[in-house]
């Protein structure tokens, strides 16, 4: 424990939020449900793996990241509600029951209303997933719920009243939406359009619709694949408060609430330290990785002529979890050139040349140092030689050669520079030749680091003089 | 007289031919009398003429060439110094692609002297090769370039 660093404190707290947060923005949605399954299959997964069961590891883990896909893909819709309905603050901090409560008696009150004096209604009170995809978009209206409002909304003289009215927390807060319509084959054939509006919402979402029919008075509520008739104003009060959440002893509930949030965040803390813990504090184990030397702050006027090693092999110990689980690209050994003079620098690695994630620590590197070899750039004119190969004819004699231009200026290492006296062409085969003549040849460059200089040129022509024995 | 001095120039280039066939070492052969004077002589040590050939015959390069097969057994550098101001060295260094593959000391003796120096070939040598002919200071007459093939 005494080695635990406050960068381990903050990890664990961070993340531990984090999953708190996950929680408290996704309880009792559908998405947090299939999370957990996801959950309960990956530590099935980990079981597997421990006893050996090949096989059902693989299915599992397979199955896992499939489901993972299968959950973004299917709860769009819920995880963009979560998001979005809420600002930043509130994903961050806020708690879902700081949500303005909805007055379900008046509504309810108003839905009986409008039954008895026979007046067409469609009230849509949103679940937990967004409604932008699946309704046509009506007129935004956000007024505050009261008996006035929504009997004015589906006033038939209202030109809005056709469609149907989304209360959200105390607001109405569109009028005149299209919903989308139910393709059920086994639809009661007493029910119309209305009707068939309310359970295609409630059929793919989980928003609850009430209709008020016109024709017959009656009062219907749809959620899910449910439609149900409401004769009585409680029922259809307790049905609202059942799919808001809402409960009749409020403090009560509130105060239990409070106490299942706090064992959330302790359940997410104990969760977070003991993966944390079986990560970084596993049995220990030490693994080889073959890292790349970088080379950095190199004075612009030297050239990195070579060095005496282009890897060094680094000896890490750490968890054997965490190791498994390091790649190569998350360790670099960078050595800092800025002091280094022309000619061989002797470097020794240690800690400070290294950046490898944190958990981990050097037991060895090999090798243990590295020369570094820098040169200054300067400029040389050097003559050009032919590079005659082959044979000519005995009886033809090769007496002399002109090259044009008769030398070349190169660019580059000092020491590389200082040991040349010569460039040669490329081979020139001799087997050819009967007469004088010419001929063009480019120039070999013996090594990467030169360079010819602007002005000179890398092909050159060798006149050539043949004389009869 | 005329006959005495005759017999001491005879004398003269008989001693200068041993001088330097003695001088030379390792490969290095033989010089032989100075070519012509010029019409203005300089007065410091001048190389008049340097070439590559296959041999020496009747104290002249035979066959210059800067192609030698490696059949030919042998190289040869010939250069010929007037005026020579006093008796001094100079050398034939052989490079073969810019690794130096031999020195050869040479004897010059006034007023003019020529000289050469020869070296065995085989397969093994083919490539560019050069010869510089320095003076005892280093400094750089001239480079004969030439190459040896198979």
């Amino acid at each position: 424990m005494s080695s635990i660093r406050w960068q381990d404190i903050i990890d664990i707290a961070f993340n531990s939020y984090i999953l708190f947060r996950l929680y408290a923005l996704f309880r009792g949605t559908d998405a947090f449900r299939v999370l957990l399954g996801i959950a309960f299959l990956w530590i099935m997964q980990r079981m597997a793996v421990s006893m050996g069961l090949i096989l059902t590891s693989w299915m599992m883990e397979g199955i896992i990241a499939v489901a993972a896909l299968i959950v973004i893909v299917v709860f769009r819709n819920e995880i963009r509600s979560v998001f979005r309905a809420r600002n930043i603050w509130t994903i961050l901090w806020g708690l879902p029951q700081k949500r303005m409560k909805t007055p379900v008696e008046i509504i309810a009150e108003s839905v009986f209303y409008l039954a008895r004096r026979r007046i067409g209604a469609l009230i849509v009170l949103p679940g937990k997933e967004d409604l932008e995809e699946v309704v046509q978009r009506g007129i935004p209206w956000d007024g505050k719920v009261s008996s006035e409002m929504i009997e004015s909304v589906f006033w038939p003289n209202n030109p809005v009243h056709d469609g149907a009215a989304i209360i959200q927390g105390n607001r109405v807060v569109e009028v005149g939406v299209i919903l989308p319509l139910s393709h059920r084959k086994d639809f009661p054939t007493a029910f119309g359009t209305r009707h068939r509006a309310a359970a295609g919402l409630s059929e793919i979402t989980d928003a609850m619709v009430v209709v008020v029919s016109e024709e017959r008075g009656t009062i219907t509520i749809t959620r899910g694949d449910d439609l149900l008739n409401i004769n009585e104003r409680e029922p259809l009060v307790s049905a609202f408060r059942e799919h808001l959440g809402i409960r009749e002893n409020q403090p009560q509930y509130l105060k239990r609430r409070k106490i299942e949030l706090r064992i959330a965040a302790l359940m997410a803390l104990l969760i977070v330290s003991g993966v944390w813990f079986s990560i970084s504090r596993g049995l220990d184990a030490i693994k080889t990785f073959d890292i790349p030397v970088e080379y950095a702050n190199r004075n612009p006027a030297m050239e990195l002529l070579n060095t005496s090693a282009t890897s060094v092999r680094l000896y890490l110990r750490g968890s054997r979890a965490l190791l498994r689980s390091i790649r190569p690209e998350q360790i670099r050994v960078r050595m800092d050139l800025g002091k280094a003079v022309a000619g061989t620098n002797t470097f020794a690695i240690t800690n400070d040349h290294l950046s490898i994630p944190p958990g981990l620590s050097l037991k060895e590197v090999r090798p243990m140092v590295l020369d570094v070899n820098l040169d200054t750039r300067t400029k040389k004119t050097l003559p050009i030689q032919v590079d005659w190969v082959g044979k000519l004819p005995s009886d033809l004699n090769l007496v002399r050669s002109k090259i044009s231009p008769s030398e070349i200026e190169l660019n580059g290492p000092k020491t590389i520079l200082d040991n040349m006296s010569t460039l040669y062409t490329k081979s020139i085969p001799l087997n050819s030749l009967d007469s004088s003549g010419q001929t063009s040849a480019k120039v070999v460059i013996p090594s990467a680091f030169l360079k010819v200089a602007s002005g000179s040129k890398e092909k050159v022509v060798v006149e050539y003089e043949i004389r009869r024995r | 007289m005329k006959k005495m001095k005759n017999t001491i120039a005879v004398l003269s280039l008989i001693v200068a031919i041993l001088s330097c066939l003695t001088q030379n070492i390792h490969g290095a052969e033989g010089d032989d009398p100075a070519e012509p004077a010029a019409t203005e002589k300089p007065h410091s040590l001048t190389l008049v003429k340097a070439v590559m050939c296959e041999g020496i015959k009747d104290l002249e390069p035979k066959n210059e060439t800067i192609i030698f097969s490696a059949e030919l057994k042998s190289a040869t550098c010939f250069t010929a110094f007037d005026p020579v101001p006093e008796k001094t060295v100079v050398y034939h260094n052989w490079f073969k692609r810019d690794q130096p593959d031999k020195n050869l000391k040479l004897t010059l003796k006034p007023p003019k002297w020529s000289c050469f120096s020869k070296i065995r070939i085989r397969n093994s040598d083919a490539g560019p090769w050069r010869v510089e002919i320095t003076d005892s200071d280093g400094k750089i007459f001239q480079t004969l370039r030439f190459s040896v093939t198979e």
